[in-house]
């Protein structure tokens, strides 16, 4: 094999010259360090606020991961220009008959590759040390830099100039392989993603490589595994180059020891891919198996722990604990099951007292008593166990999927995944860790039993490691010497945890209650930002506190809140039975170290951004440093009072909005540690009572509505409609839908409750109820047999009815009318309003009478909103007094089909009547249903699909045919939204409240057009005659942005525009009117035209079908096909 | 023998015979190996430089087996290969250093005094900052000879080496040559320029669709040919008949008529006369008439 090193030394030398005397290179080393100072000027030298993560460790992967792209482009360029340079100019072919081997030529030329794109990085690397170090000084985590660029960089670049290569060697074509190896990496970004848990992520676009200050990278030997596969399988390429270079060797078996190495090299890479494929799947057998487990043992030995001292002693890495449990089994029992990670060895098990064996099977723990353990009677048990917690054990209920997937912070940077931390510096078990015993299993698919979680009574005892300090849930004190350290809740709670680490607290102490912020290590102290407000932060932490206590309705219930930095890694999921995220738990929140992805807790980028704004904005703004900083802290406070953000994606080119749970929003901490109410056969039913007393997010606007075609619940609503209630609630893919589902299904579940005693008289009285029991268990049971004596109504119909799919009424809505009747005293208002439920289904109805300014209303006592309930083919009408006329009746359908799901009858549309009398207020039952027409009128509605066509769309490409095929599939909902900037190519279902239907008020819309798609409305008539036809408007819904243009049309009749083609085309409609063959042309200015029905002319017809044909041809924004109206005249 | 050829034959893999049964010995000196476009010439020469592997036969270049000892071959080897034009962006003396270096003269000082001698001696040391790809056509072949001869190689390859260039570069051209070849070194000279070889060669082979067809000095080519060469003087319809039935080589209008060369085995009548042959005759008679028997 005799490598001559002198030999690829020699060609490497002479080979870099050329490389970088060739343009390409030249422009891409001059784009790649332009870009680094611009990055670097951009986020280091500017104001641009970026977290102290970043600026200590993350910097370098920010500025490898933009290089790695482009180099991975660029080198498979000039690798292969290499070797198409070779095989065409005879010069190469006097270096071919020099004595050097075929190996030192290639490897020699690779390297010139490897190596001018190294010297690059390091320049880049180089550019984003200097600059840290200008702006931050020395402080900087200078191995993170070699760390990306071995990770990073070189298996990168190795393997695509490997595989480049080998591909033109064998392809002999430079166009076929840069296409190829083009796609590839293409693919590799746009679409690979985490297929096979990243495995084809050569270039690390997505893997998870985000390094925390505190405890390095998530996950590295696997990191490492993998960035191995791909530089074993890269340097096992270039050696395969040796034994296919059209060179002849120079000796008959000089190839052999290279064929071998390149063998082993590729076998290693593959390996390498193997085992990274493998471990991910082991940990799924794994969790797999853990859940067949607990599904075998889901129905054995429920218990309730009462007490739980746990005695924690760290050494290293490793934890020994001994828990002192006092445990009642739910039932009498024989057996008993608790859970602990299985990580932990099992030392002993004792039960002073009682005769017992016990089991370990993986993180499940069996004890059998020789004889039955009696219903609640307590149990005192010791356990001692200890060693390394295995994360495999944490969100058992989550898919691999959704494991798997990328946690994308500040928009590129991936970040790893971590449940738990132990390792000598730093311990971070949470209750999803499962570090102490808890009785029960840790999930099963097949019982909800796994989810009930029980208040407790926790202490923790704990002797860290040297120079650490340990963090949990209580009031703390250490002995004297500071070596341990207890913590006592002062009451039960829901579960504890245990953080032990270098940690540097902050506290202040405001009205008895101490609040502590935990840093972790010195390296950047966040809250010395506030020294100078330091007497001013009591008063706004009390403020905050009062407010927050207001909006929650309910007091704070802990002696203490900690906020307790945690790595970056740390993630959570959301769980449908519970609006709790891992992020809070009892008295403390757990935040990513100095704020990483959170721009509320970065105090000092904070108050460099606000001051860099400040001084932007100098004569506008005056604020003082000390107002900024108020300001600042208000902001992070004000943070958690915040439910969620709106988070936009797209999909098959259809914008969505949704709601993305803010986890540290406060909710939990003032009701989820605080109350529970539990059921084994009802996993939910906290949730539920939780969704009825607390208050609720605001998840439903008219904004989101129009953005996503339907709102969250009218989507839920759909699914109930189809699906099981159990697969909603816990399908993945819906997990936006599931907590809009369960609302929707308790409103309805204590519905006929709220029909009795009305809806606001029992959210009242069973938050009184449930909150009488703060720190304790109650049971569901209790809850429901209160409920019965309260109201008289036994829910057990409901409860049979829960799971399965929801039975979705149906309501025609009448117009609303109201009659002012002239009494002695006053002018009373008899507002009316009729439902008929056209379903088989029983259903009910909210409906709220909504005043603009609420005194209006009269009575303040009085309820504006009610609950009816309307029977299968039943009408109703519900007739109420007012003082003034309501602005609007907002009427809820609960679970029902109709769309818009929620709608405001606004006053204006209302009929309106003088009379003598009123009627009595009430809800009566109505003969003959909701008829909303008048006689003689005939109305044709897009959702008639008998009577309505639309013209084919022009699109008939076989790609485009795909993708909407592809659309149709995926869109489980039929409705899209509508956007002012959105062109719709082809007709558009969407729905609105401004739209006319039935109980489907919907439309169909398209972009204006040469007027080759069209509408039409067939109508058939059975008399002949004169009539007038209608069209139906709604330009409230899709003219926002025109209303300013209507005004000034109002004042300027001929407001034209040019269509694209340059002619002149106006605002209107353009209608074509008749019956056979012939039609008349008929436009109408929708500047002008009102909300409703819209003349459009009068005709006489014969008695046979009238066509209303709309086309797309106009100069307005869109155009909207709705509905027609025909009204005969009267001779 | 410098070069043992014996029973060379190769195929390429489409079936076509470009070399068929080679037998030649080579000695020190000049080589010229002369044959038409296509004779076999530069595959042979591929062959002897080791870019190629023969299907058949046995080579010896200098004792060494050049299907087995391959890098001892290319270790005493020069080759200027027939279109060496195309540089890749390297200067003259870079290019020259790089070639020097992959032969082996590790030691950088003792290489950039011999880059410098041989580029003082094919005149290149004014140009050797130039980039190689913008020196004339006789510059860049005069590098090309550097490279080959840079490390003293015992072989020599030139594979067409005058082709296209003008008289004074390629005197000057075969001039390096035959100093090169004072040396006690080998040099295989293939061309199908016959003044080529006449002007330098000592020995010679003639190679025609892929045989060889003479070996010898290029005195004894011309002795073969004695008495094959004819002059006649013919009118235009007997041109005309002549140049069907023989190798017509020179024709010059005389009156109303030609003065023709041909070459013929026997006379072609119209009152011949046998003429002193040159090797351009030889190589039509080798080439059109004994190749053909």
């Amino acid at each position: 094999m005799g490598l001559g090193i002198t030999n690829i030394l020699i060609v490497s030398k002479y080979e870099t010259k050329l490389l970088v005397r060739g343009w390409f290179f030249k422009v891409f080393a001059f784009l790649a360090v332009f870009t680094a100072i611009i990055l670097g000027a951009i986020y280091i030298l500017t104001q641009f606020p970026q977290p102290e993560v970043v600026n200590r460790s993350v910097i370098p992967y920010m500025f490898l991961l933009i290089m790695n792209v482009g180099q991975a482009v660029v080198s498979v360029f000039l690798a292969s220009e290499y070797l198409k340079r070779d095989k065409q100019l005879d010069t190469s072919e006097v270096f071919y008959t020099r004595p050097l081997s075929n190996a030192e030529y290639l490897i020699g030329k690779m390297w010139a590759t490897l190596k001018v794109f190294f010297i690059l990085d390091f320049a880049v690397a180089m550019i984003a040390l200097i600059m840290s170090l200008i702006k931050f000084g020395f402080a900087l985590d200078y191995l993170s830099y070699l760390w990306y660029f071995l990770l990073l960089s070189v298996p990168t670049l190795v393997f695509i100039v490997g595989l480049s290569t080998t591909l033109m060697l064998i392809l002999n074509n430079q166009a076929i392989t840069m296409v190829i190896l083009l796609a590839y990496i293409g693919v590799t970004l746009f679409y690979i993603d985490n297929l096979y848990y990243y495995l084809f992520d050569y270039i690390g676009f997505n893997l998870p490589m985000l390094k925390s200050v505190v405890t390095g990278f998530s996950g590295l030997s696997r990191l490492i595994n993998h960035r191995m596969c791909y530089l074993l399988l890269g340097i096992g390429l270039i050696l395969t180059d040796v034994s296919l270079f059209h060179r002849l060797a120079n000796s008959r078996y000089s190839l052999l020891p290279w064929r071998i190495a390149a063998a082993v090299f590729l076998a290693g890479g593959l390996y390498a891919g193997y085992r990274h494929v493998h471990m991910y799947k082991v940990d799924e057998k794994y969790r797999a198996d853990m859940v067949e487990l607990d599904n075998k043992y889901v129905h054995i030995g429920g218990a309730v722990a009462r007490s739980c001292e746990l005695t924690v002693t760290q050494s290293g890495d490793s934890l020994s604990v001994r828990a002192d449990m006092t445990v009642s089994p739910k039932e009498d029992a024989s057996q008993l099951v608790f859970t602990l990670n299985p990580g932990f060895r099992i030392n002993s098990i004792t039960a002073p007292g009682h005769s017992m064996k016990y089991e370990r099977l993986m993180h499940l723990i069996i004890l059998t008593f020789d004889a039955t353990l009696p219903e609640d009677e307590p149990l005192n048990l010791i356990m001692e166990y200890g060693g390394m917690a295995d994360e495999r054990i944490c969100y058992l209920d989550i898919s691999a999927e959704k494991l798997i997937e990328n946690v994308k912070a500040l928009s590129r940077l991936n970040v790893g995944k971590r449940y738990l931390f132990q390792d000598r510096e730093y311990t971070m078990l949470t209750p999803e860790s499962y570090w102490y015993p808890r009785p029960g299993v840790a999930y099963s698919d097949q019982s909800p039993e796994w989810q009930m979680s029980y208040f407790t009574d926790f202490t923790v005892n704990v002797t860290p490691n040297p120079g650490l300090k340990p963090i949990s849930q209580g009031l703390c004190t250490a002995n004297e010497d500071s070596t341990s350290y207890s913590f006592k809740p002062e009451s039960s709670l829901p579960s504890i945890s245990l953080l032990i680490g270098d940690y540097n607290p902050k506290s202040i102490t405001v009205d008895s209650t101490l609040y502590t912020v935990w840093e972790l290590g010195h390296w950047d102290d966040q809250f010395e930002v506030f020294d100078s407000i330091r007497d001013t932060v009591p008063y706004i932490i009390r403020d905050r506190r009062r407010n927050m206590e207001y909006q929650a309705d309910m007091a704070y219930p802990f002696k203490r809140f900690q906020i307790v930095e945690v790595p970056v890694q740390f993630t959570s999921y959301k769980r449908v039975w519970t609006s709790a995220y891992e992020q809070l738990q009892p008295e403390m929140a757990l935040v990513h170290e100095r704020g990483f992805d959170m721009r509320e807790f970065q105090f000092r980028n904070m108050k460099r951004s606000w001051t860099g704004r400040n001084n932007w904005n100098r004569r506008n703004n005056n604020m003082s440093e000390k107002e900024i900083l108020v300001n600042i802290l208000i902001n992070s406070i004000n943070f958690m009072m915040q439910s969620g953000n709106m988070s936009g994606s797209s999909r098959n080119g259809q914008w969505t909005m949704t709601q993305v749970d803010n986890p540290y929003f406060y909710r939990p901490l003032f009701y989820n540690f605080r109350y529970n109410v539990y059921s084994s056969d009802w996993p939910m039913a906290n949730r539920m009572v939780e969704s009825m007393t607390a208050e609720n997010n605001a998840r439903n606007n008219n904004w989101m509505r129009r953005m996503n075609g339907l709102s969250e619940d009218e989507k839920a609503l759909i699914l109930m409609g189809k699906y099981d209630f159990d697969r909603i609630m816990s399908d993945p893919e819906w997990e936006d839908l599931a907590d809009n589902a369960l609302e929707l299904k308790t409103k309805d579940f204590f519905a006929p409750v709220s029909v009795a005693v009305g809806y606001e008289s029992l959210v009242d009285s069973l938050s009184a109820k449930t909150r009488e029991r703060a720190f304790a268990n109650v049971s569901f049971d209790s809850i429901l047999d209160w409920v019965q004596s309260y109201s008289g109504i036994s829910l057990e119909d409901k409860i049979e009815a829960w799971n399965g799919t929801a039975q979705l009424a149906c309501y025609k809505i009448g117009t609303p009318q109201i009659t002012t009747v002239t009494t002695d005293t006053a002018d009373i208002y008899q507002a009316e309003v009729t439902f008929e439920n056209i379903s088989d289904n029983p259903g009910f109805v909210n409906v709220e009478f909504v005043f603009y300014e609420t005194e209006n209303a009269g009575d303040e006592d009085k309820p504006t909103s009610m609950m009816v309930s309307v029977g299968p083919h039943e009408t109703r009408r519900i007739v109420t007094h007012w003082f003034n006329i309501p602005s609007y009746i907002r009427v809820n359908t609960m679970l029902s089909s109709n769309l818009p799901h929620e709608i405001n009858l606004n006053n204006t549309d209302w009929s309106t009547f003088e009379g003598t009398e009123l009627t009595a207020e009430g809800v009566y039952n109505v003969r003959g249903g909701v008829d909303n027409t008048l006689p003689g009128e005939i109305i044709v509605d897009n959702e008639d699909s008998n009577l309505f066509s639309l013209s084919r769309p022009l699109r008939t490409g076989y790609l485009s045919k795909w993708i909407d095929k592809a659309k149709e599939k995926k869109n489980e909902f039929m409705y899209e939204g509508f956007s002012d900037w959105r062109t719709y190519s082809q007709w558009t279902l969407v729905t609105d409240q401004n739209l006319y239907g039935d109980y489907i008020r919907s439309a169909y819309l398209i972009s204006p057009g040469d007027g080759g798609q069209y509408a039409r409305w067939s109508i058939p008539l059975e008399v002949a005659g004169v009539y007038d036809v209608y069209y139906y408007a709604a330009p409230n819904m899709y003219e926002n942005n025109n209303r300013n243009r209507r005004w000034n049309n109002n004042n300027n009749n001929n407001w034209n525009n040019n269509n694209n083609n340059g002619r002149r085309v106006t605002n209107d409609y353009n209608f074509e009117i008749g019956q056979f063959n012939t039609s008349d042309h008929v436009s109408m200015n929708m500047w002008r035209a009102e909300e409703g029905w819209n003349l459009l002319g009068t005709f006489r017809f014969e008695a046979d079908t009238v066509r209303v044909t709309l086309n797309n041809r106009s100069g307005i924004r869109i155009i909207v096909a709705d509905a027609v109206r025909l009204v005969k005249r009267e001779r | 023998m410098s070069i043992s050829i014996k029973g060379l034959s190769h195929y390429y893999p489409n079936g076509k015979r470009a070399l068929t049964d080679i037998n030649l010995e080579i000695p020190s000196g000049m080589f010229g190996l002369l044959g038409p476009n296509g004779a076999g010439k530069s595959t042979l020469m591929r062959i002897l430089v080791t870019l190629m592997e023969p299907t058949e036969g046995q080579i010896d270049v200098c004792g060494y087996d050049i299907r087995t000892q391959r890098k001892e071959v290319r270790r005493i080897l020069g080759y200027l290969p027939q279109d060496f034009r195309f540089f890749a962006k390297y200067k003259v003396r870079e290019f020259l250093e790089y070639a020097a270096a992959l032969s082996g003269m590790t030691n950088s000082s003792q290489r950039g005094k011999a880059v410098d001698e041989m580029l003082e001696q094919v005149g290149l040391y004014e140009a050797r900052d130039r980039y190689a790809q913008n020196l004339s056509g006789g510059m860049k072949r005069r590098l090309g000879i550097a490279q080959a001869l840079i490390h003293k190689p015992q072989v020599l390859v030139v594979d067409e080496p005058t082709t296209g260039l003008d008289p004074e570069e390629r005197i000057r051209f075969r001039n390096l040559l035959s100093e090169a070849s004072s040396k006690d070194t080998t040099i295989i000279l293939s061309t199908h320029i016959v003044g080529d070889i006449s002007s330098s060669c000592t020995e010679m082979a003639m190679l025609n669709q892929g045989q060889v067809l003479f070996r010898g000095s290029p005195a004894g080519m011309l002795k073969e040919t004695e008495g094959k060469v004819w002059r006649l003087k013919v009118t235009n319809e007997q041109y005309a008949e002549i140049n069907q039935k023989y190798a017509v080589i020179s024709t010059i209008p005389h009156g109303l008529g030609w003065d023709l060369q041909v070459v013929s085995k026997e006379s072609p009548g119209y009152d011949a006369v046998s003429y002193p042959p040159n090797l351009e005759h030889a190589y039509v008679y080798f080439t059109e008439i004994r190749d053909k028997e």
